[in-house]
C-alpha cells in the first residue's frame, strides 16, 4: 500500500488511547515547508504523493507549491519549478511525475485540501478505515486562500547521502538488552530495505538478540525502534500500530525520521544513541531552523 | 513501579508485576493525575498491560519542570496504598455483545473444540460465561484486549496470520479475547461474530469499550444475528 496519493496534514493527536494511529505527512519538513510557501495555516491539508505522480485538472484558480521528493512539474505542458509559489488559472491541468529518487512529494493548495476532518485531523489513514486513497475521477476540495497570498522560493539545501546517523533516545527496555546487542547496535551498519510503507521502515543487517522475548503489549511511540526476534529493526513512523509486543532500543527524534523517509532503498543507516537533553536541543534547534528559514519572495 | 523514557515526547511507567485489573485500576489513575497536572501540555496517554505511555508536549512544557510534577505519582500512590480514594474504581456499566457463535461466522470454531477434546456448546459456553477486563484498547481503532479467557479454551495465535478476517470477528490468543472492529489481518482463531458497532469517530469517546471496563458475550441464534443485520 506504499504506492498512492493520500490527504494527508500534520497528524491526528490524542486519539492514540482509542487505537487510533497518528497518520500525517512522512516528510513532516517538506510537508511544512509547502504550507509555508502557499501561506496557509500550519497544519492544513496537503496531497502526499508516494512515487506515483499525479495529475489533476484544476476546477477554480489556484495557488499551488511543490515540495519534497524531486519531482517534475508541468502546467499544461509548460514546466515549473519546484519548491516556489506558483499561480494557476481555472482549467489548467497539472502533471506531477513520480519522484526521481526519494519518496514523498506533496502539493500544497492555498485555502488547504478542504476534506472531512476526523478526530481533529484530515490525515487518511487507510488501515484505520479513515478517509481513502486518491483515485481517478475525484474531485478534491479546497479551502478558501488568503486574499493574496505571497510568492516565494525555497533553495534546497540537501545532499542526497550514501549514509545517514539516526539520532534516538534510548528506551525502557534498552537497559535489558544483551551487553552484545547494545555493544553492536550503534557500531552496526544497516540498510535501509524496500520493505516500508507508511507504518515503518525494515532495515538490514548483523542480527543480534535483545534477549528480551516478547513483551506484554504496550503503545509504541513515533521513531521507535522496535527488535523482533530476527534482530531486524523497524523503525515504526506515522502509520504504525498504536500498541506492539516486541522489544524496542529507543526511538528516532523526529527530524531524523523526516531524513530516514527521503532516503532511498540501499541507503546505509547508523544509529547514535543521545540522552534527553541532549535530544530536546537537537529538536529546539531544528525548530528554530525552520521557523527562522528565509524563503524568498518573488515578484508575482 | 518505575518510569522512563518512550521517545522524544513520552513518559512510560511499568509496574513490577503481572497484569491485573487492580494493576490496570493503578495506571488509570496516574493517567487521570497526569492529565490534570500536564493541563496544555498534555498530548495523550495509553494504558498497556503493565504500562502507562505518557505524550507530552515539551514546548508548552519544558521537561524538567513535567519531571518534577509527574515524577512524584509514583511514590503517592504507594503512599497511600490501600486506600481507596487514591485507586479509580471503575463505575462504567459492563458492556453486553450479542454473539453468534456458528461455523458459518467462525472459521476456528470446530478445530478449537476439536483440539481442546471438547463440544462447540462447551466451547461456547466457556467463553460466553465469564466476564472479561479490558486491560488495553490499541491495534486497531475500538480494538479492546479482554482477558481472561478460560485456560480450558485459550489457544496460541495462528502460525500464519489471516490476511484478512471479517469485521466483528470475536477471536481468542492465549488468555485474551477481542472483536476485530474492522475487517483486517488477524492471527487470532476465529470462534464467533459481533455486530455491535465498537469505534465511532463521530462519537466521544469514540470506542465503545474503554480500559478498565468489564465486557460481556452473550450468545444469540442465527434468527437474532440475522435480526440484528447479520449475514450467514
Amino acid at each position: 500500500m506504499g504506492l498512492l496519493a493520500s490527504i494527508q496534514d500534520g497528524g491526528r493527536f490524542g486519539q492514540l488511547q482509542y487505537g487510533v494511529t497518528q497518520g500525517g505527512a512522512m516528510d513532516g519538513f517538506a510537508y511544512r515547508l509547502g504550507q509555508r510557501l502557499v501561506s496557509n495555516p500550519a497544519n492544513a491539508a496537503a496531497i502526499e504523493i508516494a512515487m506515483s505522480g499525479l495529475h489533476c485538472r484544476l476546477i477554480y484558480d489556484a495557488t499551488i507549491a511543490v515540495t519534497g521528493a524531486p519531482v517534475s512539474i508541468e502546467f499544461d505542458g509548460h514546466p515549473q519549478p519546484m519548491n516556489s509559489t506558483l499561480t494557476a488559472p481555472r482549467g489548467a491541468n497539472i502533471s506531477i511525475s513520480s519522484a526521481q529518487k526519494g519518496l514523498y512529494s506533496y502539493l500544497s493548495v492555498a485555502g488547504g485540501i478542504a476534506n472531512p476532518s476526523v478526530l481533529g485531523s484530515r490525515s487518511t489513514v487507510l488501515r484505520d478505515g479513515i478517509g481513502s486513497a486518491l483515485s481517478v475521477g475525484d474531485s478534491i476540495p479546497c479551502g478558501r486562500p488568503m486574499a493574496n497570498p505571497k510568492h516565494y522560493r525555497y533553495s534546497p539545501n540537501q545532499r542526497g547521502s550514501k549514509t545517514i546517523c539516526l539520532r534516538y533516545l534510548p528506551g525502557f527496555q534498552a537497559p535489558e538488552m544483551t551487553p552484545e546487542f547494545s555493544a553492536q547496535f550503534q557500531n552496526n551498519h544497516y540498510l535501509i530495505t524496500a520493505k516500508r510503507d507508511r507504518m515503518g521502515i525494515r532495515l538490514s543487517g548483523n542480527a543480534h538478540s535483545t534477549g528480551i522475548s516478547q513483551l506484554w503489549s504496550e503503545a509504541t511511540c513515533f521513531g521507535a525502534i522496535q527488535i523482533p526476534p530476527d534482530g531486524q529493526p523497524i523503525v515504526l513512523l506515522a502509520d504504525r500500530q498504536t500498541m506492539g509486543g516486541y522489544p524496542k532500543i529507543g526511538a528516532v527524534l523526529s527530524v531524523d525520521c523526516d531524513r530516514l523517509c527521503r532516503a532511498a532503498v540501499g541507503t546505509t543507516v547508523q544509529f547514535k544513541a543521545v540522552d534527553p537533553t541532549e535530544g530536546d536541543r537537537i529538536l529546539w534547534l531544528a525548530s528554530n531552523y525552520e521557523q527562522e528559514l528565509r524563503l524568498a519572495e518573488r515578484g508575482s | 513501579m518505575t518510569w522512563g523514557i518512550a521517545g522524544e515526547c513520552g513518559l512510560r511507567w511499568v509496574l513490577d508485576e503481572q497484569p491485573s485489573p487492580a494493576g490496570t485500576q493503578r495506571l488509570i489513575s496516574i493517567k487521570q493525575l497526569c492529565r490534570d497536572l500536564l493541563a496544555d501540555a498534555w498530548i495523550d496517554a495509553v494504558v498497556g498491560y503493565t504500562t502507562l505511555t505518557v505524550f507530552i508536549d515539551f514546548s508548552v512544557m519544558p521537561r524538567s519542570e513535567a519531571l518534577g510534577l509527574l515524577s512524584p505519582l509514583v511514590g503517592q500512590l504507594k503512599s497511600e496504598a490501600g486506600q481507596e480514594s487514591v485507586i479509580a474504581t471503575t463505575k462504567l456499566p459492563v458492556v453486553t455483545l450479542p454473539t453468534l457463535y456458528h461455523p458459518a461466522v467462525a472459521a476456528d470454531l470446530a478445530e478449537l473444540a476439536d483440539r481442546k477434546q471438547l463440544t462447540v456448546e462447551e466451547v461456547v459456553d466457556l467463553h460466553s460465561q465469564r466476564t472479561y477486563f479490558a486491560y488495553a484498547n490499541g491495534f486497531a481503532p475500538g480494538f479492546s484486549y479482554l482477558g481472561d479467557v478460560d485456560p480450558r479454551i485459550a489457544i496460541e495465535r495462528l502460525s500464519t496470520p489471516r490476511r484478512q478476517v471479517p469485521a466483528g470477528s470475536v477471536g481468542i490468543a492465549d488468555r485474551q479475547t477481542a472483536v476485530y472492529p474492522q475487517a483486517s489481518p488477524g492471527g487470532w482463531h476465529i470462534i464467533g461474530r459481533c455486530l455491535t458497532p465498537l469505534f465511532d469517530p463521530q462519537h466521544t469517546p469514540p470506542t465503545l469499550i474503554s480500559v478498565g471496563q468489564w465486557v460481556k458475550f452473550e450468545a444469540i441464534d442465527i434468527d437474532e444475528f440475522q435480526r440484528q443485520g447479520g449475514d450467514l
